[in-house]
C-alpha cells in the first residue's frame, strides 16, 4: 500500500479506516524491526504502537505532507521508537555501529557464525543435521536459515531486516541508522556470503545447487 | 556464474522469509481503539479549554468592572457641604471605614493611586495569560 497525499488528506478529514488499512500493511514488517532491536514481543509490540501513533498526530497535524518517501519516513519512526524503548530498559545504548569483538584471532564477518555455531557446541542444535551428506529438504535449508538470523548480532539483523523486508535502499538506511553507505552494503553482503558458506557446509554444494535451481 | 546467482536469489528470498515476524491478532483493533480514545480526549481537552477560557473571561470581566466602579465609587464628587452624594453614598462611605480601620489595623489605607497600580497590575495579568494563550496555543500532542 502506498501512502500518497490523497490517503493523508482523507485521514486528516477523519477516515480513520484508512489508517487502519496502513497499519495492516506495514505492523509485521515493521514489528519484525522492532523485534530485531527489542527481543521482546511485548516490548516490540508497545514500541510499534507508540511508533504508530506519532505517524498519526504526524499525519493530523499535517507534520507529514507526502513529500518524502512514506516507508523511509515510517521506518524511521519505528526504528527510534524502538530505540527509545531500549534506551529505557538497557543501561546500555543500542549500538549499531560497532560489533564488540575480544578475540585477538577474529576475522571479519566471524561474529556471523560464531552465536551460531556455539549453539551447536551447546547442542541447542541437533548435531544430527549438522552434516554435509546432508539430504536437501526445504524444512533442513529453513531450519538452517532461521537460526542463522536469529542467531547473528543486532548491528546485521536490523539492516538485513530493513533492506530484504522493509524495502528500503542502501542510501535510505544509511540516513535512517546514521552510517555510512559502505557499512550497510558491506554488512548486507558479508551476512549472505556467510549464509551462503554455513549451507555449503551443511549441504552437498550440488545437491544444493540442483535443488536452488528447481 | 549462474550457480552464484541463483544462490544469491535463493539466499535473498529466505532471508525475507526468516526476518518476517507476526503481531498478535488484535494489533490494530487495540491500535484503533487507542487512536479513538485520543480523539475523545482531544475533544474533551477541547471543550474543558472552551470552559475555562469563558471562566476566565468572566473573572476578567468582574475584575475589570469592579475596578472601574472602584474608580468611579473613589471618584465621584461631595456635594458643597462635604457629604457624598448619589446611590454610591453609603458604599463609600462603608469603604472609608474600611479603610480607616485597615489603617489602624496595619498602618496602610488604599488610596485611590494604591487602587489604580493595583487594577493596573491585574489587568496587566490578564493581558499577559490571554496573550500568552495566543500565541503558544496548546498543540494535539
Amino acid at each position: 500500500m502506498e501512502v500518497n497525499l490523497d490517503i493523508v488528506k482523507r485521514i486528516q478529514n477523519g477516515e480513520s479506516q484508512l489508517f487502519a488499512e496502513i497499519a495492516n500493511a506495514y505492523k509485521d514488517k515493521a514489528f519484525s524491526l522492532t523485534m530485531k532491536i527489542l527481543k521482546n514481543r511485548e516490548e516490540a509490540e508497545d514500541s510499534l504502537q507508540d511508533a504508530f501513533m506519532k505517524l498519526y498526530k504526524a499525519i493530523i497535524n499535517g507534520n507529514y505532507e507526502a513529500k518524502s518517501k512514506f516507508s523511509t519516513y515510517f521506518y524511521s519512526i519505528v526504528y527510534n521508537s524502538a530505540i527509545d524503548l531500549y534506551r529505557k530498559y538497557n543501561v546500555r545504548s543500542f549500538n549499531i555501529t560497532s560489533i564488540e569483538i575480544n578475540d585477538s584471532n577474529y576475522n571479519e564477518g566471524d561474529e556471523l557464525s560464531f552465536n551460531f555455531e556455539t549453539k551447536i557446541d551447546k547442542n541447542q542444535v541437533n548435531t544430527a543435521e549438522y552434516s554435509t551428506d546432508k539430504r536437501v529438504t526445504e524444512s533442513e535449508i529453513k531450519n538452517i536459515i532461521n537460526q542463522y538470523i536469529n542467531a547473528i548480532p543486532e548491528q546485521y539483523s536490523v539492516i538485513l531486516n530493513m533492506f530484504f523486508l522493509n524495502d528500503l535502499s542502501h542510501e535510505e538506511i544509511s540516513v535512517i541508522l546514521k552510517i555510512p553507505v559502505g557499512t550497510v552494503k558491506n554488512r548486507i553482503f558479508r551476512a549472505k556470503e556467510k549464509m551462503k558458506e554455513l549451507l555449503f557446509r551443511h549441504f552437498n554444494k550440488e545437491e544444493l545447487l540442483e535443488y536452488i535451481k528447481v | 556464474m549462474e550457480n552464484n546467482n541463483n544462490i544469491n536469489r535463493f539466499i535473498d528470498k529466505s532471508f525475507e522469509g526468516a526476518l518476517l515476524e507476526k503481531t498478535g491478532t488484535n494489533f490494530t483493533e487495540n491500535l484503533m481503539k487507542e487512536i479513538e480514545l485520543t480523539k475523545v480526549f482531544k475533544k474533551e481537552d477541547k471543550r474543558t479549554f472552551g470552559y475555562l477560557n469563558i471562566l476566565i473571561i468572566s473573572i476578567a470581566g468582574a475584575v475589570i468592572t469592579s475596578g472601574i466602579a472602584l474608580l468611579v465609587l473613589l471618584g465621584s464628587g461631595a456635594s458643597e457641604n462635604g457629604e457624598r452624594e448619589g446611590v454610591f453614598s453609603v458604599l463609600t462611605s462603608m469603604f472609608d471605614n474600611i479603610n480607616q480601620r485597615l489603617y489602624s489595623l496595619i498602618g496602610i489605607s488604599f488610596t485611590e493611586n494604591i487602587l489604580l497600580y493595583f487594577g493596573g497590575i491585574v489587568a496587566a495579568i490578564i493581558l499577559f495569560t490571554f496573550l500568552e494563550k495566543a500565541v503558544l496555543k496548546r498543540g494535539y500532542n
